[in-house]
């Protein structure tokens, strides 16, 4: 059994790569120190749900939540309809950072209640900058109704 | 003759049929019509033939029994004789203008009848004197010579029977004459009842092929159009699911190229960070080289991308100021604020029909080419200007910039043709194609004029609002 540790932002991330670079990101912001990295909806549905690997996992909920869009078994649209439909979850700021610029996709997220929808920019200074921005904001700056 | 024509008399051909049938059923039926008034009227005209004859028979039997009663009357002196004379001398007058009047219409026989009333007066001449004789002379003989030698007119009784015998001959010649008459007339039109009939029948029945031929060619046309149609739908259905593979795509294209792209990019900027002091300044160039070239490739997915939504995009129309377009557009291009040499000169424009959104698009790319393409120009100069006609509006974007060779003017609004270097000028090709997309889409055209290094002009034409 893994032991849990304190979380603070929970990413869902399919692509290591794009994982690896928000991490980097992040952790220039100091704001890495408490994250997990899941890799599809699934893993993030278990975390949230503490099922599956993360079973033994705390009830203790994230500050923030990083959702890519798309992902395989479970996409974060999916995942961010679960989390608006918990009681308790429904405050967490959720974030969608996603490759895709598409008008559906960008509609269907903030009509579900994502907080913020970040397309990943592919100019590693931009992809830095937007990252490390929706963190300070949402951690930092922003005050959490938790 | 041309198809139109046949064709027209192929749709008429059928209505002549039927017309022609009507035209001969009504000359059958007026034919039998005027037949059965002939075949009537024979019947009156035998009616009146026997009438005459019965008349003359009538008349000779009258003035025999008149001249019998005289004769008896001269022998006898009774008077009872002298009775059934006068009867018949009564009648005699009515019967031969009766007579007359039924022969009225033919001269022979109307002069027969006055040659026969000059006879009858004869006879009752004699037939008068023979009796007042006897009545005076109270002997039967002195009468009875009168009325055996009678001055001739005993003759004129023999005279009056040939002449009778004559006119019921002629009456039943009349009679003959008009019943061979009647039975030629009858022959003919049973036979024109025969042969009629048997040609309507043909024409109808002709008609019947000719319609039933058309009614087959029809519905095999029917069913021809019926297919083409659902071909067509399969077609039309094969291009929706087509467009709709092309929306996944694209859609892949977005965010499966841009994970890689990303990675590639972020990477060499990781290295480059974390290795700054292993690596020497060549290194530091090749990573340089990666991370422009990324860049370029990430503006070449979001054309590709801007140029697929161009086409992909419903299109809302709106009448739209193309003035205050063209100024916000100006506001936002970087180059317009960076190039503050350039000279801008925006003429009053006419207002547009059309996608806002899709319109800005199409003065963004037009205005931005102009400034880039007139950015080594001494002093660049740029002029928008409109004008409408009765079908559409056209606007116009000319710069004094590097211009074009009209040679290649066939790969302008080609997706991903570049006319310049990339190391002249930067971009993707894109621009151009994303223009004339949006205007065809808009139901409109696009055109250009260029001369190397003397500038070109942009035009596009939309269709004024209906």
């Amino acid at each position: 059994m893994v032991e849990f540790k304190h979380v603070d932002i929970l990413l869902a991330e399919d692509s290591p790569s794009d994982a690896e670079m928000t991490i980097r990101a992040l952790r220039k912001r100091g704001l890495a120190n408490n994250l997990i990295w899941v890799k599809d909806g699934r893993e993030a549905l278990d975390f949230l749900q503490q099922t599956g690997e993360f079973s033994n996992r705390s009830s203790e909920i994230p500050k923030l939540i990083l959702l890519d869009i798309k992902m395989p078994r479970v996409d974060g649209t999916e995942v961010l309809r679960y989390i608006m439909s918990d009681e308790k979850l429904c405050a967490v700021p959720v974030v969608m950072l996603t490759s895709s610029a598409e008008d559906r996709d960008i509609i269907e997220s903030y009509k579900l209640g994502a907080n913020s929808y970040i397309v990943k920019p592919v100019d590693p200074e931009d992809f830095d900058r937007a990252v490390s921005e929706v963190g300070l904001y949402w951690m930092l700056v922003n005050k959490s109704s938790i | 003759m041309n198809p139109r024509n046949r064709s027209f008399w192929k749709e008429m051909l059928p209505i002549f049929g039927i017309g022609l049938g009507f035209i001969g059923i009504s000359i059958l039926a007026f034919s039998s019509y005027t037949h059965i008034g002939e075949i009537q009227d024979h019947t009156g005209w035998a009616n009146h033939s026997h009438q005459v004859r019965f008349e003359l028979e009538q008349t000779i039997f009258l003035i025999s029994a008149a001249h019998a009663a005289t004769r008896g009357y001269a022998i006898a002196g009774n008077d009872e004789f002298l009775a059934s004379y006068e009867s018949a001398r009564r009648e005699l007058p009515e019967k031969i203008s009766e007579l007359a009047l039924l022969v009225a219409d033919n001269p022979a026989q109307t002069q027969s009848i006055s040659m026969l009333k000059l006879d009858v007066d004869h006879i009752m001449a004699l037939q008068e004197h023979t009796i007042s004789l006897r009545r005076n002379g109270n002997t039967a003989v002195p009468a009875l010579t009168y009325f055996a030698e009678g001055n001739g007119q005993v003759s004129a009784l023999d005279s009056m029977r040939v002449l009778v015998t004559q006119m019921q001959d002629l009456e039943a010649e009349l009679m003959a004459q008009r019943e061979q008459r009647i039975t030629l007339d009858t022959r003919h039109t049973k036979s024109l009842l025969i042969f009629g009939t048997a040609g309507v029948y043909l024409v109808f029945g002709m008609t019947f092929l000719i319609l039933g031929r058309e009614v087959r060619q029809r519905k095999t046309a029917d069913r021809a159009l019926i297919e083409a149609n659902d071909a067509l739908q399969l077609h039309t259905d094969q291009l929706e699911q087509a467009n709709k593979d092309l929306e996944g795509f694209s859609y892949s294209i977005s965010h499966d190229l841009r994970i890689p792209l990303r990675a590639v990019a972020g990477y060499a900027n990781i290295l480059s960070e974390d290795y700054e002091e292993k690596l020497d300044s060549n290194g530091k160039r090749l990573l340089g080289v990666i991370g422009e070239n990324s860049k370029r490739m990430g503006i070449l997915i979001d054309e590709l991308l801007a140029f697929s939504k161009s086409g992909r995009q419903a299109l809302s129309r709106t009448d739209i100021d193309m003035h205050a377009m063209v100024e916000n557009t100006l506001a936002e291009l970087p180059q317009h604020e960076s190039s503050s040499s350039t000279q801008v000169v925006v003429e009053e424009l006419p207002q547009a029909y059309g996608d806002h959104a899709l319109l800005k698009q199409v003065w963004m790319n037009l205005l931005s080419n102009a400034f880039k393409y007139s950015s080594k120009a001494k002093a660049p100069n740029i002029r928008v200007s409109g004008t409408r006609n009765d079908d559409e509006v056209i606007y116009a974007v000319r710069d004094n910039g590097v211009g074009f060779d009209m040679q290649y003017y066939n790969k302008l609004f080609g997706v991903f043709q570049r006319l310049h270097s990339i190391e002249e000028f930067p971009g993707t090709g894109v621009g151009l194609a994303i223009v004339q997309r949006i205007v065809i889409r808009h139901g409109g055209r696009v055109w250009a004029e260029g001369t190397i290094n003397q500038g070109a002009t942009f035009y596009f034409a939309l269709p004024n609002r209906e």
